[in-house]
Parts: structure tokens; sequence; C-alpha cells
């Protein structure tokens, strides 16, 4: 009998490639790539312990494309967690908070922004360095 | 009018053939209730709603071609600043910002049982239909809305939520009467100090008691001429992401009082308390703060009025420019407190700065074209830079400013780099 965290990841693995096929059949022509990590490929979350907490407790409102898109330090996740209680989170305890916010402290850390990314980037000039 | 939502899901329909209904369920957004789990989750009683792979066109986006997704549920997407281009921004391209699941009145476009109520410090509660609104003055107004997050991706350390760069912001004409004509009419009582509203959309937790945003603005800004209620943008009714059939359109403040899916107005004798008015939700420090601060509630104040800021939407960054001839830069530039005096550009990193030329607003808190041709003296790496100035000598900021708590009014200039050969 799987564990719960195994299941999640099993049928995870399954949808994400139905739905992996299904856009690459989109794209006429397109080589399918091989794949090592289908969950990063299709939800940009990268391979961590707590990834499926993540999926099962997080994605059961919103997208993936919110978590990785912010970079916080813990306390900011930990901010994030408890306001996400306070929006209807179903409740969770200590060691699943833990290991949502482990993941999200080590996968998500401010260092990595994605800020320089996108329009923001074109322009090479940097704010003075001085200036810190 | 197209009923897009009519027609076939190609995506849902494969899904739901593969055997992924739940899945599918989860890009359709709207169809919580009653799609079968996939059968791994039942035992935890879990529906990741939001296991929705990257790249995919989320629905609500079908008929908004261009646009950059940044969430799919809730669905958050913004606008290329060159298709910001246009003196109006079409319906097409105006950003999407949701805190909830578009209300499927909306997505069906259905009027049936809608009716605005009016209640709290009014002497008569009124519940209005559209055509009952229509009995109201009707006025058309070029308005700019702007996501208080418009530019959150630039703030370092950076900042929880949507990471909106440059397009959180349009300017659509709005249709509708003025909210002050609607409050006056069901006679405001002298107790009267909030208007607050609730819409139709649904939390994402599916808690039917939950509100995803219930905001609102204090009864001089709910008052003021400008201020509407409005059922119609660019032409055709309000699209459903945009908030079908009723809502509010507030000039100058935080998109967020702009409440979509209107459903309830109610008239306060205090500050509103819902969601998304408490906490550090739309609020800033009431003092400027070391940038990563932890700041706490009670230092903390609600915007009101945005700041100025420009874009330039052409040419867009990056690209090449022949020395011998003049470069045309164009864009728009708006403000919170209304009209914008002037805009210059630097392409010398602020040393020296050119005026544009503004046209006057069409109606005030339109946005503002601004034109200008530049000679470069000699080829190389330029970036050209756009300040804007409002009518009340206020500018844009070089770097970026006021760091707070969740990355609100960034309204850094626009920059974009051009390689002179």
């Amino acid at each position: 009998m799987d564990s719960p965290a195994q299941t999640i990841h099993r049928v995870l693995l399954a949808a994400l490639a139905v739905l992996g096929g299904c856009a690459k059949s989109a794209a006429p022509g397109g080589q399918p790539a091989a794949t090592s990590d289908p969950i990063r490929e299709q939800l940009g979350l990268v391979a961590a312990p707590g990834r499926e907490q993540v999926i099962a407790h997080c994605l059961v409102c919103h997208s993936s494309a919110i978590v990785v898109s912010n970079h916080l330090d813990r306390a900011g996740w930990e901010d994030i967690v408890d306001q996400m209680q306070h929006n209807g989170m179903r409740p969770i305890d200590a060691a699943i908070r833990e290991a949502i916010v482990a993941y999200l402290e080590r996968t998500q850390r401010p260092d990595e922004s994605g800020a320089v990314d996108g329009p923001w980037a074109a322009p090479r000039y940097r704010p003075n360095p001085l200036w810190h | 009018m197209t009923d897009d939502q009519a027609r076939p899901r190609s995506r849902r329909d494969f899904l739901t053939g593969a055997g992924l209904v739940g899945a599918g369920a989860l890009l359709a957004g709207d169809l919580r209730p009653g799609f079968p789990l996939p059968p791994g989750l039942m035992p935890l009683g879990l529906v990741p709603l939001g296991l929705v792979p990257l790249g995919l066109v989320p629905l609500g986006l079908q008929d908004k071609p261009g646009l950059r997704t940044l969430s799919e549920r809730p669905l958050n997407a913004e606008t290329p600043v060159e298709l910001l281009d246009p003196e109006l921004t079409p319906n097409e391209h105006f950003f999407v910002r949701n805190n909830g699941i578009v209300p499927r009145r909306a997505l069906a476009r259905d009027l049936s049982g809608w009716a605005l109520k009016i209640d709290g410090e009014v002497d008569r509660p009124t519940d209005l239909t559209v055509d009952a609104l229509r009995r109201f003055p009707v006025v058309q107004r070029a308005v700019v809305i702007e996501c208080g997050g418009n530019g959150r991706a630039g703030f370092h350390p950076p900042t929880p939520g949507n990471q909106w760069t440059l397009g959180a912001v349009g300017c659509a004409k709005f249709e509708g009467v003025r909210l002050a004509d609607v409050l006056r009419s069901c006679g405001l009582r002298k107790s009267a100090v909030f208007v607050a509203f609730f819409g139709e959309d649904s939390h994402l937790s599916g808690n039917p008691d939950k509100s995803p945003i219930s905001r609102g603005v204090p009864l001089a800004k709910a008052l003021d001429e400008h201020t509407l209620l409005a059922f119609g943008m660019n032409g055709v009714p309000l699209p459903p992401q945009h908030g079908f059939p009723l809502r509010l359109v507030v000039p100058g403040w935080p998109g967020s009082c702009s409440g979509k899916w209107l459903r309830r107005l109610w008239v306060r004798d205090r500050e509103h308390d819902g969601e998304k008015m408490t906490g550090s939700a739309y609020r800033l420090p009431k003092h400027p703060v070391a940038p990563g601060t932890k700041v706490a509630a009670s230092d903390m104040a609600v915007i009101e009025q945005m700041p100025v800021k420009s874009v330039i939407t052409g040419p867009a960054t990056g690209g090449e420019h022949r020395a011998a001839q003049p470069l045309a830069v164009r864009g728009h530039a708006w403000s919170g407190a209304g009209d914008v005096a002037a805009v210059h550009l630097s392409i010398d990193f602020g040393q020296t700065w050119l005026p544009c030329s503004v046209k006057p607003a069409v109606n005030r808190y339109a946005w503002q074209r601004f034109t200008a041709e530049i000679r470069f003296p000699s080829g190389g790496y330029y970036e050209v830079w756009a300040r804007a100035t409002d009518h009340t000598g206020r500018q844009q900021p070089m770097v970026v400013p006021g760091w707070n708590p969740k990355g609100y009014c960034n309204n850094a200039m626009h920059r974009i780099a051009v390689r002179v050969v």
C-alpha cells in the first residue's frame, strides 16, 4: 500500500504524462523532449523533499505558477502559509506544514528571484552597486 | 457579440476523453462541483484544482491572445507593453486580475435574477437591475485601471504575489452611470462614510461563505463625479473577465477598488473590513522603511491615490536603429492625481532630458499619449528613459521607490534599450 505522498506522486505522474502529451501534440512538428522530471517540466516545481505536499495541499486551490514566480525567505513563506490557512486552506499538521515551508524555503529563495527576467532584463545598466 | 463560452473546449474534451475529468475541470476553473475525483487522491479528499501545466493557454484567455499568464487559477495575466500602444486598450488585450473564480453568470452572460442591492446607511435600500441603472444619466469615460501591484517584480527583496512587470494597466472607454447619482437616489444618511462592494465571484477554496475580495472606497471618492458603475467597456457589454454585468470604475486608485461582478454595495458607517481591506493587503507603510523590513499591521495604511507613471509602447526594447534617422518614441502617461503635465526622455542616463509632446487627456483620468523624435549623436548602446510629471509636480523616480511588504506602487521610470548602428 502506497503512502499518501507516493499515491499523489503516482497519480500526478500519470496525469502529467497525459497533459504533457496533449500540450506537445498541440505543437505541430515539435519533437517531444526526453523528460526525466515531468512534474518540474509541467508545473515548474523542482524536485526536492516536500514537493508532493505542496502539490497536494497548495494546488488544491491555485495553480503552481504563483508558487514558482515567488521568491521569499523562510519568514516570508511562513507568512504565506498563515495567510493561506486564513484563506481556507485545509488544516495541516505540523509535519506537513514543515515539509511545505522547508520545500519553499529551499527552492524559492529571494536570491533566485526571476525579477531580472522579462521586460526588466533588456536595459542592461543596473542601479549603482556602490549604493549597497 | 461572440459567445466564446459556448464554443466547445477541445482541450477539455480531450482531457475528459482521456479520463482526466478532474484535470479538465481544473482547467475550466468554474466546474468545482460534480466532477469525478482522480481516484488516487480520493482517500485524501484532495482535489488539485490548481494542477495546471505551465504554458497551456488557460480558459478565460482564449479570446485574449498575446497576454502573459501569471497565474491560471485564479486567472491573472498582463499585457505586453507593445500591446498597450492603442489610445484605448482593446478588451482582448486588457489585463486580467482575478482573486477568485469568474461567476457562471458572467461566463454565460446571463442577467436572469440579477440586481444590484444597495443597503446599509441609506434611507431606501434598493435593488437595481441593469435597465433600472440605465435610467440614470449614462456617461462614457476613458479611464486607466492599474493594479496596485503593477511593477511588483521590480522590488528587491522580492515581495509576494503575482509578479506583475509593466502590463497590469490599461485604458478603456467605460460606459455606465455615476455612482454618486445612484447612491444619492437611495438617500444617503449622515452616518455614511464608506461604500463596500461584494461581487459574485467565488472563493478559490470553494467555501461559499468566503469572499475572494470585498473592498471599497471612502464616501468622498464614491461621490466623485468620475467614479462609475459601469456596464459597458469599449462599446460592448462588460466581458466575462472584466465584471459582467456590472463593475465599479474608481479612477486613479488601485484596480482592486474597481470591484467586478457586483451584486451588493454596502454603505457603511466605518471603514470596510472585508477581504483584502485589512492586514497588509493594498496597504503601504505609513513611513518609509528599509527594503525587507517587517512592518506591523498598525503601521500600514490603505493605498488611495496611485502615483504618476508612464510606459514606452514603441519601439520595443532591444531593437536596432539607424543613426542617420530620428527614432520615433511613443507611449502613454497617467497619474492617480489626474492630468499629466509633462513627459521627458533621456538617452544619457538622466544627465539631460528632452521634452515630449503630450496630448491632453480626452477626459480626466484617461492616459495621455506622449511622442518624441530622438536623434542619437553616435552609434552604440543607448537606453531611452521616460519620466512623467503630473499636474501636482510629482515625477517618476529612477529607482524602484518605497519598498513595501506587498510590493505595491512601483512607478519607476520605464526604460528601453536601443542599439544604434
